[in-house]
């Protein structure tokens, strides 16, 4: 294995696969359009377990929570055409908290609630949680009553081991803003309904965070009509 | 040549003639209910359609519940007053919640889980999966557990309170213990006194107000039933006296000392009952005739004769 440095830790396995989700939820962040320093998002596993891991080589996951803000290009995107109510309307994404939760055994309501506190006592607009295990079912449901302040999303460790924007046989999928989308139906003169449709749970959906009625547009590459864009409607 | 449109005419039409748009039914109307029907539908949905079970219940009872070991007699209320709203489903997410916290899967356990080690673990009993064994902190509770759950998967309803309400019935098991204390017979008893409806003979663990509650539900489901509160025949049931000592049959005795009447069970014999059946009526009915006729020739030989 390329990531194997030759250590006996019996951490050493964890760490690894730690450092990989790392790498994505921070690729996924900086994808999303979240403003992101190089140098994290390509820390080396070396960098990362100097960093992250207790004197045992044990990971240590509650210090590797982060947030991060969307950058103006992104704070652009979402924000509303002006109307006439209201001139200056204010961009509908704000700050980030990714946190890595350290429960290992089981994930239930209590440590949900604890983190859906802090993001909006924080006044974060998203939260992304990653966690070990699966979360328990009442747990989940935690997550989608209280989605309407802030944005919660999870993700297991082991869902992030590999970034699947990065496979060969991934499209590119952008993002539609407001007016594109309007743009889009009008010239095609659709309704909304009469696209084509991804899924919510899709992995590039999660990936990229898509919310209902939002339009991702994805672009393939095809060896007789060069590059070839369609369209998809997030349900 | 034809003629001209007389010049106070309105110019017609050229396109097509359409039909006004039809009004457009509403839902409403699509579903072919009137208000009145819909209206009892949605309260029937409402009623019917059991809302889901707080976030705030399964916190109460997963969380430092019970409040003390052994678990107080307002935890047992708290907790039958809650689970009869519990889907059988959502009684397995409260297990869920409760190892999620490390508690035993009986809530009113306070023990932690245990932790078998390893996938799967054989017992005396079989194999069992370490993931379930692990709900629980011992297998008296894991019964315990599993019995409200087959409760609530195949519910019997009582009736509760003055408006009518059907509740989903839950008895909590008894522990291992206890059972033995107290012996299957009182056991028996108990579930005897459960089942009668009037909750005089099962004041020992009752209080005085449900016995009264319980003889004013006998006394409506008595005027439900015959219409007002009328005293009933009395029935008197007697033991049948037995004076002399029974006696085992014997072959010299039964069915007139017959050889295979050890085979005959009330007159008929097993297995060649059918053909035998049908010889010995076959014979008695020749007997008819052959008796009815020479009768008749006797009778008109000697009328003749006189
Ligand atoms: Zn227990």
């Amino acid at each position: 294995m390329a990531d194997d440095f030759g250590s006996t830790s019996i951490h050493d396995k964890e760490v690894s696969r730690l450092w990989r989700a790392w790498r994505t939820i921070h690729e996924m962040v900086a994808d999303r359009g979240y403003e992101l320093a190089e140098e994290e998002i390509k820390m080396p596993l070396e960098a990362f377990r100097t960093k992250f891991t207790a004197g045992d080589g044990s990971p240590n996951r509650s210090m590797m929570s982060f947030s991060a803000r969307p950058s103006a290009a992104m704070n652009k995107k979402f924000t509303p055409p002006p109307t006439a109510s209201n001139p200056d309307p204010a961009p509908e994404c704000g700050p980030i908290w990714v946190e890595f939760c350290p429960e290992k055994s089981s994930i239930g309501i209590s440590v949900m609630k604890k983190f859906v506190e802090h993001c909006s006592a924080n006044a974060y607009k998203a939260g992304i949680l990653v966690t070990a295990v699966a979360l328990s079912a009442q747990a989940r449901k935690v997550m989608t009553v209280t989605s309407q302040y802030t944005l919660i999303e999870c993700f297991l460790e082991e869902d992030l081991l590999v970034n699947i924007t990065h496979h060969d046989l991934v499209p590119t999928h952008i993002l539609l803003s407001r007016e594109e989308k309007a743009a889009l139906l009008k010239r095609y003169r659709l309704k909304e309904t009469q696209l084509p449709r991804i899924l919510q749970k899709d992995p590039i959906a999660r990936y990229l965070g898509l919310k209902r009625g939002q339009v991702v547009k994805i672009v393939r590459t095809s060896e007789t009509a060069g590059r070839y864009a369609s369209y998809r409607l997030c349900v | 040549m034809a003629a001209s449109p007389p010049p106070n005419a309105p110019p017609k039409s050229i396109l097509k003639k359409t039909n006004p748009p039809p009004d457009v039914p509403s839902a409403l109307e699509l579903t072919g209910l009137t208000r009145a029907q819909a209206a009892q539908l949605l309260t029937l949905s409402k009623k019917e359609l059991k809302p889901p079970i707080p976030i705030e219940t399964f916190e109460l009872l997963s969380a430092s519940f019970p409040s003390s070991t052994p678990p107080s007699p307002d935890d047992v209320s708290l907790l039958l007053s809650h689970l009869p709203e519990f889907s059988p489903s959502e009684y397995l997410d409260l297990i869920d919640e409760r190892n999620c916290l490390n508690h035993c899967g009986y809530a009113l356990c306070s023990k932690p889980r245990r932790n078998f080690p390893g996938k799967v673990k054989i017992r005396p009993s079989g194999v069992a999966k370490t993931a379930d064994l692990n709900k629980w902190c011992s297998d008296d509770c894991a019964l315990k557990g599993m019995y409200i759950h087959v409760q609530l998967e195949h519910p019997s309803y009582e009736w509760v309170g003055d408006k009518g309400e059907m509740k989903v019935k839950i008895r909590l098991r008894e522990g291992k213990d206890k059972e033995k204390e107290k012996g299957s017979a009182d056991e028996l008893e108990k579930a005897v006194a459960g089942l009668s409806l009037d909750g005089a003979n099962d004041d020992s663990d009752k209080k005085g107000d449900d016995a009264y509650q319980k003889k004013q539900q006998a006394g409506r489901l008595a005027v439900e039933r015959n219409g007002m509160n009328v005293d009933r025949v009395e029935v008197r049931i007697g033991e049948k006296e037995i004076t002399q000592l029974p006696t085992a049959p014997t072959f010299s005795n039964a069915q007139g000392g017959e050889s295979d009447a050890h085979l005959m069970v009330e007159g008929y014999k097993i297995g060649s009952k059918g053909k035998k059946a049908k010889n010995t009526e076959g014979e008695s009915e020749d007997d008819d005739d052959d008796d009815f006729i020479p009768s008749i020739r006797v009778e008109s030989l000697n009328y003749g004769k006189s």
